[in-house]
């Protein structure tokens, strides 16, 4: 028996341990994201140093340290290239990238999975056959193969990494209409004489969307890091285009070992973002798991 | 007089809850003796479960569960929280049965298994084929048919009926003092209970043993019981040896809860449909007596002071109501 | 009965769709498969002659079923690339370091989660569930790539515990072959505890508190032996699905650690003959990966009926 059972036991009251503790980690998570998507919106006019272009940077030292009071805060690569700059002209790419396909991702396999959830039958199976189909294949051989077909601009990786979150999605939007439509709301609708296409869009899609929100956030996470890995494995955005993947990347063959800050400063960027994205959607979760048992 | 073999004073069971304390079970006090089968009885959600629970240190199942009040069993207080001495007493010489004999029972283990780890639990040194042979005598015991082909097949395979005798057995593996039968035939269908209930009663006069017998049916107690109580939101409200209980019930629930009595032909949880309203919010507590807002008899006096068992006036048959219904005499015969 | 045969039957049609799928993804690649083999400064003669070698003048319906055909009898096809081998050879010894990493990996990673599931669900949002909770949360969010390099910059270049790049193969010695892999299926296990940890802490929490479990209690069964013995295996479902899916995936998915740590698996397989045009190879590699998917999940679905007696005597 355990001691909270023992505890339970001892003929001694228990106050109630109930505290209501901000939630110091969501509120740095926010405020990192708001921060970082606020600098990858503002680039441009941030003044930054040269992220690019090498021809520019021949006379700035090359692997500098990071020193938060120079012209470098986080150093600079083996071209005299400016990290900070880098980095956030990385974010540009991996958030835009990252949410444009979650995006994508969630409007293709939200349809096809209310769809499949509310129709049922023959359109259910195909569907689930399509899903599999793509879940046959591990996503970043699916996006390696993808890579050698398209060319690497920002769209096309885009498109790619919807792929690899549509299944996820048609699954679960699939899973969560079975459930709402079991609810009165959908046989309201039926009964005042809706038709099915006004079921699927109008009563149902809003639900589910929004009950998968949580979810987009942690692909938002797993789509930065597989874009960060194609980018890595050099498949991805090629450099000069900066982009984290690509910056890790940099610090292979032996220079991690001389400039660590090569690696360690795109790294902590990546997994600071990347940590953001799955509290929210984590924390989102909770909440709404408590909402729907309260309902 | 030997001293009883249960001994329960001032036991409260409380909750933590998102909704604020939860009373389920409020100084709850009463002796069992050896061999003798107490019925405590009430509507559902009266804190039943909870205090056959606590009884047997598992409210914890809930970790925001304080327990207060003293629990002796033959005169040790099991609610130590000596987890070693209270192993020993789990299963051993306490044993429960359960109200759901197929959630009860690990779905995907072997019936003879749930017997058998019982017996090795509580006796190491006994070998794995005696364990084997005294299972299949158990369920033999409890009158399974062909028992050696049951010992090899799953919780599934098996009848509710056949289900609850499994229960059954495990719980008399180690031939407990006391038995604690939370609702033990309310799963199952009306021809079996009767059946269920005759085999429960056989084997505590076989084997001297006590039992606690929990149901919201009158008509499960009554003939198979020593001792009654009535349960109302958290409280014994009437205490008394089945003999006199059944002949005459003084407070109003009690009544009501008899008039009430499901019959065999009718599904075994039927509602109290004599009394208007529902038990109270056990969130939500208000002075007095607690069953004064659906009482036809209350006066202003229920409204303000909490009775007690003593308030009835008669020691032998207490009950916690300022107006027994002495005067009315209840002619009802209960069995079932 | 009737349910296994359409389930079989949709994972042949997800074959065949896969099938089809690379090979029309891996015709659409850009630039002609026979400069990318021969080079660009060769004779107009011999491009030509290698076209039609490699049946490239055919329409793509008919080559993709010559190709099946193929296929059907254990044959990939030759690389395009020379030294030109065999691509069934080719994909078995890179299959057996892929499957070796990701089982290795799987098992690690099994042997962490497990007990760690186990005290989270003792005591949930007890001080220890929430210590784990929190640590596979951070874990989660560190891509392999960046926790490989981290690793390697403590293991390796700090302690010197183990190599750096390189593989040996089973035969050459257990130990050697041990030592090689500890570093990448580390890597790679750290990807799986968070999943694994969770989802099982999740099953056990609510089995805990399941009736049976009251029981077991009530018969006085220690905390621990009701974990192991009464709680796991019923908690177990989800955590096969995810470990099936897992391991489905890995075959292939390893790519980065395979790069990381130079070892000769699918996953660089795929990578560096997709960046040759090497189309046969592709084709062959991504086939394979597929057809291991669809075997593991029809084996999870297997295991299921072996778990749950409920299930096996309805299926029997
Ligand atoms: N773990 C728990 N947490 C909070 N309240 C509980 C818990 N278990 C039981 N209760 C409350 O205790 C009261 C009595 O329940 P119970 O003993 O199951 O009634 P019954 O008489 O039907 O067996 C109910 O109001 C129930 O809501
Ligand atoms: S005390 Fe008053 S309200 Fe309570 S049961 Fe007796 S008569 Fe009714
Ligand atoms: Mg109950």
């Amino acid at each position: 028996m355990s001691a909270p059972e023992a505890a339970a036991l001892a003929p001694t009251a228990r106050p109630a341990r109930r505290r209501r503790r901000i939630d110091l980690l969501l509120w740095f998570c926010g405020a990192w994201l708001a921060v970082l998507i606020l600098a990858a919106i503002t680039a441009p006019m941030l003044g930054l140093q040269e992220a690019q272009d090498a021809a520019k940077t021949l006379l700035e030292p090359v692997y500098q340290p990071p020193s938060l009071g120079s012209t470098h805060p986080l150093g600079t690569n083996a071209l005299g290239l400016d990290m900070l700059s880098r980095i956030i002209y990385g974010a540009r790419v991996s958030l835009t990238v990252s949410i444009s396909a979650v995006l994508i991702g969630t409007f293709v396999g939200g349809t096809l999975g209310v769809i499949a959830g509310y129709l049922r039958g023959k359109v259910d199976r195909v569907i689930g056959t399509l899903t599999n189909t793509l879940l046959a294949v591990p996503a970043l051989i699916l996006l390696v193969a993808l890579a050698t077909v398209l060319r690497p601009s920002a769209l096309n990786m885009a498109l790619a990494l919807s792929l690899v979150a549509i299944p996820g999605l048609i699954r679960v939007t699939r899973a969560n209409t079975l459930a709402f439509a079991q609810r009165e709301f959908v046989t309201v609708a039926r009964a005042l004489g809706a038709g099915r296409a006004r079921v699927v869009f109008r009563e149902l899609m809003p639900n589910v969307l929004l009950s998968v929100v949580p979810m987009c956030l942690v692909y938002v996470s797993a789509l930065i890091v597989a874009e960060a890995s194609l980018s890595f494995l050099g498949i991805g955005l090629r450099p000069p285009q900066p982009t984290w993947g690509n910056m890790i990347g940099e610090g292979l063959n032996g220079k991690m070992e001389d400039y660590p800050h090569l690696v360690y400063v795109p790294a902590a960027v990546l997994f600071l973002t990347v940590f953001s994205f799955n509290l929210l959607g984590e924390r989102m979760r909770k909440r709404w798991d408590k909402r729907e048992v309260s309902l | 007089m030997s001293r009883p073999l249960l001994h329960v004073r001032d036991l409260t069971t409380t909750f933590t809850t998102s909704r604020g304390e939860v009373v389920s079970v409020d100084r709850v006090s009463f002796d069992l003796e050896r061999g003798q089968t107490l019925g405590i009885v009430g509507e559902s959600g009266s804190g039943k479960s909870v205090l056959g629970r606590t009884v047997m240190g598992l409210t914890s199942t809930a970790p925001n569960a304080t327990v207060t009040g003293s629990v002796l069993f033959d005169g040790v207080d099991i609610t130590n929280p000596d987890k070693k001495m209270r192993a020993a007493y789990l299963g051993a010489r306490i044993a429960m049965i359960f109200q759901d004999p197929l959630s009860s029972l690990n779905p995907v283990k072997l019936i003879g298994v749930h017997i058998t780890e019982t017996l090795r639990q509580h006796d190491k040194s006994i070998s794995r084929q005696e364990a084997r042979r005294r299972a299949i005598e158990l369920l033999d015991t409890v009158r399974i048919p062909d028992p050696a082909r049951r010992f090899g097949q799953y919780p599934h395979e098996l009848s509710g009926g056949m289900r609850q005798r499994v229960g059954i057995a495990i719980a008399l593996a180690c031939r407990p003092q006391l038995l604690i039968a939370d609702e033990p035939t309310t799963a199952l269908d009306v021809t079996v209970q009767k059946h269920v209930l005759d085999l429960l009663g056989t084997l505590c006069e076989e084997q001297g043993m006590a039992m606690l017998l929990v149901s919201h049916d009158l008509g499960v107690v009554a003939g198979r019981s020593d001792k009654v109580a009535v349960m109302y939101a958290g409280r014994i409200q009437e205490e008394a040896a089945s003999s006199d209980f059944f002949r005459h019930q003084r407070h109003p629930y009690s009544q009501a809860l008899l008039d009430a009595k499901p019959h065999l032909e009718n599904p075994a949880r039927a509602e109290l449909v004599s009394i208007p309203g529902r038990p109270p919010d056990p969130a939500h507590r208000f002075p007095g007596c607690r069953f004064a807002p659906r009482c036809r008899f209350a006066q202003d006096r229920c409204r303000e002071e909490e009775p007690s068992l003593e308030s009835g006036g008669i020691p032998s048959h207490g009950a916690a109501c300022f107006y027994p219904l002495d005067a009315v005499r209840s002619t009802k015969e209960v069995s079932i | 009965m009737k349910a296994a045969a359409g389930k079989v039957a949709q994972l042949l049609v997800v074959m065949f769709l896969v099938s089809l799928g690379t090979f029309s993804l891996t015709s659409l690649m850009p630039g002609d498969p026979a400069v990318a083999i021969l080079g660009d400064n060769q004779s107009p003669e011999a491009y030509a002659e290698l076209r039609e070698k490699l049946g490239l003048n055919e329409p793509l319906v008919e080559r993709y079923f010559t190709w099946l055909g193929h296929v059907f009898q254990g044959d990939l096809g030759t690389s395009m690339v020379p030294p030109n081998e065999d691509v069934t050879s080719l994909i078995r010894s890179a299959f057996a370091v892929s499957i070796e990493l990701a089982v290795l990996a799987l098992v690690v990673a099994l042997v962490v989660s497990i007990p760690l599931a186990m005290i989270s669900a003792r005591r949930p949002d007890g001080l220890l569930d929430r210590a784990a909770s929190a640590t596979t949360f951070g874990i989660m969010s560190v891509p392999s790539f960046v926790s490989g390099l981290v690793l390697i910059a403590l293991l390796v270049n700090q302690l010197h515990l183990f190599p750096r790049v390189g593989w040996v193969g089973v035969t050459d010695g257990l130990g050697q072959n041990l030592y090689h892999a500890a570093l990448p299926v580390i890597t790679i296990a750290l990807l799986e505890i968070p999943t694994f940890t969770r989802v099982l802490r999740g099953d056990l929490v609510r089995t805990l508190q399941e009736d049976f479990v009251l029981s077991a209690r009530a018969k006085g069964m220690p905390a621990w032996r009701i974990m192991i013995f009464d709680a796991f295996r019923p908690s177990s479902y989800s955590l096969i699905t995810v470990l099936g899916l897992s391991l489905a995936q890995l075959i292939g998915s390893t790519v980065i650690v395979e790069t990381l740590f130079s070892l000769p698996g699918m996953g660089r397989l795929v990578v560096s003959s997709a960046s040759q045009g090497n189309i046969t190879v592709v084709q062959g590699a991504v086939l394979v990966i597929a057809a291991c998917y669809v075997l593991i999940n029809a084996g999870v679905d297997l295991m299921y009926s072996v778990i749950d007696p409920r299930i096996r005597r309805v299926g029997a």
